[in-house]
């Protein structure tokens, strides 16, 4: 396993830089998420460095190697894609041996590997079958099966769990993060996908429109957000529009909170972020500065989310523990509503 | 609930027409081959195999059989060789170019055979185009043989059937799954490699299928032959046709096309197998 560093990287379409001078560090054996919107630039980053695009400018380093002008075959890599990407004429033991071949590897040792590299996903017994044969997630096993065979120096994830349905995406999570832990992978993952980020990352590098917005462990990236995309894009957020008003956040006509850290200047347009969970809901507080009505209840099995209607007419989500003792408030019960100043995140409002 | 056979009715027409103007047709061929000659009457009145043995004895037809063999085979490779650079560069092209490019592959379809196989006698002809180039750029002396022969013919089926196969070379490259061929690259493959591994391998259906199209087309075609190989040069087909219409041996005529039609269809079938063997993955 190696390092994987990549400096000043840009990939520019005529004159539309997709992605922007991007700088990153994974070190030997972390797993680092790129997480964004589609459209931020993080597949093509992850083609740069697989080699199957060509950067316009910046450079590519793979423990300390310069490989940005090599092809790919010369990178050695391994990369999960999100359409499996099998070869559909092999079985799966050629599928995985595909890639050994070309080390030179053979006869008895091809085996070995090979099935090492099958157990260690669990599909050993299923070497002799075809690609089609299999259901969608025994296909990306052995997709990842053949990039780790060939002992790659990093390797890349394409949206691997995206084409997976929702329980089965937990279980290749947790498989995925066991295997990578056991074999010490320095890992690139590119995903849409935050709560899947947050629980595979050592660290998170969060992208828009082809600029990093923040690099940090997951839970710097959710307690302390770099910027307002940041905090908007991490959790399940309210979004909000204000106006600094005496230190304090105006977000409805007599309605302010306070922020921590908000050192912007009287009048200023801010744009609020809150998260759902951090709402207090308080019903023996009815009076309030802050209160309203529980407009809307919806049960989500772990959660509770409540659709909150302020005096004042804005609507706010909050989302509370379903064992938790708020979580059997009736709709049309009147809350009072607390925010911790520091779970505020204020930014100045920029222009849309 | 419905009868699950009420859709067959739907066959009807086709099957009319399937009857009429083929079933009934071949049915009366195949009995005209295995009746005797006759001067006179083009065939008589007994039962005999005289003429598929004097068909597959005779050294006369056997060197047209294997001659159109021959043809049919290098007609096809050379399709093929052609064909599948060009239709992967269709394949990876953009749209608009995409369009262009099938439009361009389609035109010489829409002009008659005969104008084509005519073109091709201008350029081709002791005195034509290129062999009077040729002597005037002083790279010759005499003119070269390409007509009334195996070149004239190949190169005149080639430029005719090179269409069919890339239409359907087109498709089978679209049908390779994305990325494939970047998991091949990424796992330490050259290019070269890629497509000798991956999208060769993944094309064969349509390498398969657009090659049968234009070797039973090749051995079966009339006009260019006819047209680039004179009427001494002959194959199957155009054997076929003078034992109807010169030599009034119905007989020997139908039995050649037997002859024919159980070669092609035997082929057909092996190729089928041998595709059914490399696709057994992928295709259903």
């Amino acid at each position: 396993m190696s390092s994987l560093a990549i400096r000043d990287l840009t990939k520019r379409y005529d004159d539309t830089a997709v992605v922007n001078a991007v700088s990153l560090d994974v070190t030997e054996g972390e797993f680092v998420s790129l997480l964004g919107p589609s459209g931020c630039g993080k597949t093509t980053i992850l083609r740069m460095i697989a080699g199957l695009l060509e950067p316009s400018s910046g450079s590519i380093l793979i423990g300390g190697e310069d490989v940005t002008r090599l092809p790919a075959n010369r990178r050695n890599i391994g990369l999960v894609f999100q359409s499996y990407a099998l070869f559909p004429h092999l079985t799966v033991f050629e599928n995985v041996a595909f890639g050994l071949r070309r080390q030179g590897v053979k006869g008895g040792d091809l085996g070995t590997r090979v099935t090492e590299a099958l157990a260690r996903v669990r599909l050993d017994a299923h070497a002799d079958r075809f690609p089609r044969q299999l259901s969608g997630g025994q296909q990306q096993r052995v997709a990842l099966a053949r990039s780790i065979a060939p002992h790659p120096s990093i390797l890349l994830f394409d949206e691997p769990l995206s084409n997976l349905d929702a329980q089965l995406r937990e279980e290749m999570q947790i498989e995925l993060k066991r295997l990578q832990a056991e074999l010490e992978l320095t890992s690139l993952f590119v995903t849409h996908d935050q709560h899947e980020a947050m629980s595979l990352s050592d660290r998170i590098c969060l992208l828009a429109g082809g600029d990093i917005q923040q690099v940090g462990t997951p839970e710097e990236v959710y307690f302390r957000p770099a910027n307002g995309f940041v905090a908007g894009f991490i959790g399940s957020p309210n979004k909000l529009s204000g106006t600094m008003r005496a230190g304090r956040v105006e977000i409805a006509e007599g309605v302010a909170l306070h922020a921590a850290g908000a050192g912007h200047g009287e009048g200023q347009p801010v744009s609020v972020t809150l998260r759902q969970e951090d709402i207090v809901l308080d019903p023996d507080a009815p009076d309030a500065p802050l209160s309203g009505r529980i407009a809307l209840r919806i049960f989500e099995g772990g959660a509770v989310q409540y659709l909150v209607k302020l005096d004042s007419g804005l609507e706010l989500l909050a989302r509370v523990r379903s064992r938790g003792p708020q979580a059997n408030m009736a709709e049309g019960t009147r809350v009072g509503l607390s925010v911790a100043p520091e779970h505020l995140y204020v930014a100045p409002r920029e222009a849309a | 609930m419905r009868a699950p056979s009420t859709g067959y009715g739907l066959l009807t027409p086709v099957l009319a027409l399937l009857v009429a103007g083929f079933l009934a047709p071949t049915a009366i061929m195949a009995l005209l081959s295995l009746r005797t000659y006759s001067g006179m009457q083009g065939f008589g009145d007994e039962w005999t195999l005289a003429n598929y043995i004097f068909v597959i004895g005779d050294p006369y037809y056997l060197l047209i059989i294997g001659r159109t063999l021959m043809l049919g085979l290098i007609v096809t490779a050379a399709c093929l060789l052609l064909g599948f650079p060009l239709a992967l560069f269709i394949q990876r092209s953009r749209p608009a170019v995409q369009t262009a490019a099938i439009l361009l592959v389609i035109f010489p379809l829409l002009c008659n055979i005969v104008v084509r196989s005519f073109g091709w006698m201008v350029l081709l002809a002791p005195r034509g185009l290129i062999n009077e180039a040729l002597m005037a750029a002083g790279l010759i002396a005499t003119p070269l043989d390409l007509m009334y022969n195996l070149t004239g013919v190949i190169i005149g089926l080639t430029q005719i059937f090179l269409p069919f196969m890339v239409l359907l070379l087109v498709p089978a490259l679209q049908n390779i799954p994305a990325d494939v061929e970047a998991a091949a690259f990424t796992l330490k493959s050259s290019r070269p490699r890629v497509f000798l591994t991956i999208t060769v391998p993944l094309a064969i259906p349509g390498i398969i299928t657009g090659s049968i199209l234009v070797f039973v087309l090749s051995i079966s075609a009339l006009v260019t032959p006819r047209m680039l190989g004179g009427p001494t040069y002959k194959v199957m087909a155009t054997q076929i046709y003078d034992e109807f219409m010169t030599n009034l041996d119905w007989p020997a005529g139908a039995a050649l096309a037997f002859v024919l039609t159980v070669i092609a269809l035997v082929l057909i079938w092996g190729a089928n197998r041998v595709a059914a063997h490399f696709t057994r993955g992928f295709s259903a």
